[in-house]
């Protein structure tokens, strides 16, 4: 302050002199600058301008000698702003100068430069007038750029112009509720859920949802996303008042304030019932299917079985050996149709394991012995060397053995010609390994991936579904076991199928029961 | 004096109900009274005719076979009932476990087990195939907590020793070793368990709604 005082106090010596310029006075008289001031002038990267009644430039620091391109001060003492702007931008600094002076009050405006390089910049401006002996000597101008806030601010309007244009015409439930359940702010959809309790399905079905239990469901599971602070998805059903279920994809994520606290949920909902409605739809249409193709196969397997016991009549070779293919080809088919079912089963997470303890090596020993025409025809070898010559397990034996001669069949169909298959089986705490190896080609790890999927099989080469469908279930039930898969491929050509399964898990009716009890919906 | 059992078959699938029929004619001591491809003709024959055994298909055309052994058991509580179902689903295996019949198997029973099936349920000791028993076990062990409590109250420890050990892959020889008996009367556990769970009436209702809340 001191120092503009004493600013003022030179100025207006300079004013009583009638002229204004450069006064070798000043480079004589004991007016110091103060060096912080001086320092301050030169280094801000706003413009401060000191200015006379009569709007003379007095004073100025750096970066306004830049903006116009001057070199020293000289350049802009005693100029007024009317020299070095244009017309528009004069009247309006004019006009606050003005309002400066005749108020005595601080005025903050808007001004726009071009800089030497031509590009608009923005200034916040506020003018403050200087105030000695009860009269107004001058007034102290700071301006600040604020091009890049303005810019940021208008490219944001945009964006969330922009954003709230795609939330408001997407086809799916948008909204942020604060903790206490109150709607801040959502799409038109959404709004009229929480107003109304209703929605429109994506095949134009109005629902209408019981509007007091609803906000009861989503403020409590939203109380729990808000204590863990963690993103929640989820689809499921919810009942309208017609009693009906309707599908919902439902994605919530937590929105966190400046303190590190979350206060309030962005939800989106989408109705998927179309979607699953199809989905269901397949799925029934497929178990109906093999449902309904699991009795004739039975009946011909019967049949066929009957014949060729005797008991109706003795065949010729010729009739007893037509009888005996025919009666393959119809466990085969029936084999394919358990298969399919199964899938069904497990997909719609019905698993309903029967065990019994049996002996794994002699099971192993069987599904080798069982699958020994199909490596015959291979030119494959399987050698197997158990560990041990018995090993009681408790699994399901059916179950087991359609995986384990599903990893035979598989290794024997893959293998390179002429080659062996080396299966292995031992046991290590308490769980059974078995390991099945061939020679065939490397496997990448994208692909190996791909293996276990339901309806894919791994080369073109072995065009049936069955053997796609057989490594997906084989997961599923060693899943079901609690035992994993083995699935490793090396780049010196073979590969290792195989699974490690408990050996003998006791079940109880309280511990079996805490393993498959339901969430609480 | 031996007699000849009358057995009466009701199976709507031409071919499983020829094989049948030849398969227990080749058996000294039984034979084929009638057989009918359908439920109602079925019991219309039974009120005029004495019958020992009616091998029933679960699933028949209008009138099912669960239904049809209840309404057979109130005209005639005498007659054994053999009830076999294809099915391996579970709400279809309890479904059909509700029907009151004194044998419950899976169809694709072994060939030579079919004179031992006739036989226990001729002789009163019945027989629930051992798939549909875990089946049973499983349906049992997803009850809501409330429910499975009340029910697993009811039964006898015997009871429930039978399910701990059925379910742990313990064969019927070695369970009924355990409870010093013959195999032949192990059936009465199952029996009693499946009583105390019919008795229980909105169960089967319960099941549906879980199905869908499984998701």
């Amino acid at each position: 302050m001191t120092c503009v005082k004493t600013l003022a106090k030179h100025f207006l010596n300079h004013n009583k002199k009638g002229k204004y310029s450069a006064c070798k006075n000043c480079r004589k008289c004991d007016f110091q600058i103060d060096t912080l001031l001086e320092n301050i002038f030169n280094t801000t990267p706003d413009i401060i301008t000191f200015m006379d009644t009569k709007f003379r430039y007095a004073m100025c620091s750096k970066e306004f000698l830049n903006l116009f391109g001057f070199e020293s001060d000289n350049e802009i003492i005693g100029k007024t702003p009317f020299e070095l702007l244009h017309y528009e931008q004069y009247t309006t600094v004019k006009t606050y100068l003005n309002l400066v002076i005749d108020e005595r009050n601080p005025k903050t405006y808007i001004q726009k430069f071009y800089n030497p390089e031509g590009v608009e910049q923005i200034y916040e401006s506020v003018s403050s007038p200087i105030i000695n002996n009860d009269k107004v000597v001058g007034i102290l101008t700071l301006s600040r750029n604020i091009t890049e806030t303005i810019y940021l601010r208008k490219s944001l309007e945009v964006s969330n112009a922009k954003l709230f244009a795609l939330i408001n015409n997407s086809p799916m439930l948008a909204y942020v509720i604060d903790k206490n359940g109150n709607f801040i702010l959502g799409n038109a959809r959404a709004k009229e859920l929480f107003e109304k309790g209703t929605d429109i399905t994506s095949t134009g079905e109005k629902i209408k949802f019981d509007i007091k239990s609803m906000h009861e469901n989503i403020l409590k599971e939203n109380s729990e996303i808000l204590k863990s602070g963690k993103e929640f998805n989820t689809e499921r059903q919810i009942q309208a008042k017609n009693g009906e279920k309707y599908w919902y994809a439902i994605n919530k994520s937590p929105l966190r304030n400046r303190e590190g606290e979350y206060y309030a949920i962005t939800t989106f909902a989408r109705d998927i019932d179309t979607e699953k409605r199809i989905q269901e739809q397949r799925e029934t249409y497929i178990a109906t299917l093999s449902h309904d193709l699991k009795t004739p196969a039975i009946a011909q397997v019967r049949a066929l079985e009957l014949l060729l016991s005797g008991e109706l009549g003795e065949f010729n070779n010729d009739q007893k050996e037509m009888l005996k293919l025919t009666l393959d080809s119809c466990n085969y088919m029936y084999d394919m149709v358990y298969t399919l079912l199964s899938t069904c089963k497990f997909e719609s997470g019905e698993v309903t394991l029967n065990y019994s303890q049996f002996d794994i090596t002699k099971l192993v020993l069987e599904s080798i012995h069982e699958i020994s025409k199909l490596a015959q025809d291979n030119s494959t070898l399987i050698k197997f060397e158990p560990n041990m010559q018995t090993c009681m397990i408790n699994a399901d034996r059916i179950e087991i053995k359609r995986v384990v001669i599903n990893f035979l069949s598989n290794a024997i169909n893959y293998a390179f010609p002429s080659t062996d298959i080396n299966v292995s089986l031992s046991i290590k705490e308490n769980n059974i390994i078995l390991k099945v190896k061939n020679n065939s080609h490397y496997i990448e790890p994208e692909a190996m991936d791909r293996i276990f999927r339901k309806y894919v099989t791994h080369s073109e080469k072995f065009n049936k579904v069955g053997i796609g469908l057989g490594l997906y279930l084989s997961k599923k039930i060693i899943e079901a076991h609690n035992g994993t898969v083995i699935a490793q491929s090396s780049k010196d050509e073979t590969n290792i199928f195989g699974f490690i399964i408990p050996a003998a898990p006791i079940i109880d009716l309280t511990s079996g029961k805490s393993k498959q009890k339901l969430q609480s919906p | 004096m031996s007699k000849d059992y009358n057995i009466v078959i009701v199976e709507d699938d031409t071919l499983s109900r020829f094989t049948l029929k030849k398969m227990i004619h080749q058996k000294d001591n039984m034979y084929i009274s009638a057989d009918f491809d359908n439920a109602e003709d079925c019991i219309k024959y039974i009120t005029n005719n004495d019958v020992d055994l009616i091998i029933m298909d679960a699933l028949l055309p209008n009138m099912n076979g669960i239904e049809a052994s209840k309404t057979i058991k109130k005209i005639n509580p005498n007659i054994k009932i053999i009830i076999l179902t294809p099915e391996t689903s579970e709400i279809n295996i309890i479904n059909t476990l509700f029907a009151h019949a004194d044998g419950y198997f899976i169809r694709d029973f072994k060939q030579d087990n079919l004179q031992k099936i006739i036989f226990y349920t001729l002789s009163g000791h019945g027989g629930i195939d051992k798939r549909m028993q875990f089946s049973l076990f499983n349906y049992i062990n997803k009850l809501p907590n409330k429910v499975y409590s009340e029910f697993t109250g009811t039964l006898t420890s015997n009871e429930s020793t039978y399910i701990t050990l059925t379910i742990n892959g313990f064969s019927k020889s070695e369970i009924a070793t355990y409870f010093d008996m013959p195999v032949a009367n192990l059936y009465r556990f199952i029996y009693s368990i499946l009583e105390k769970l019919q008795s229980k009436i909105g169960l089967e209702n319960l099941y549906q709604e879980m199905k869908y809340d499984l998701c």
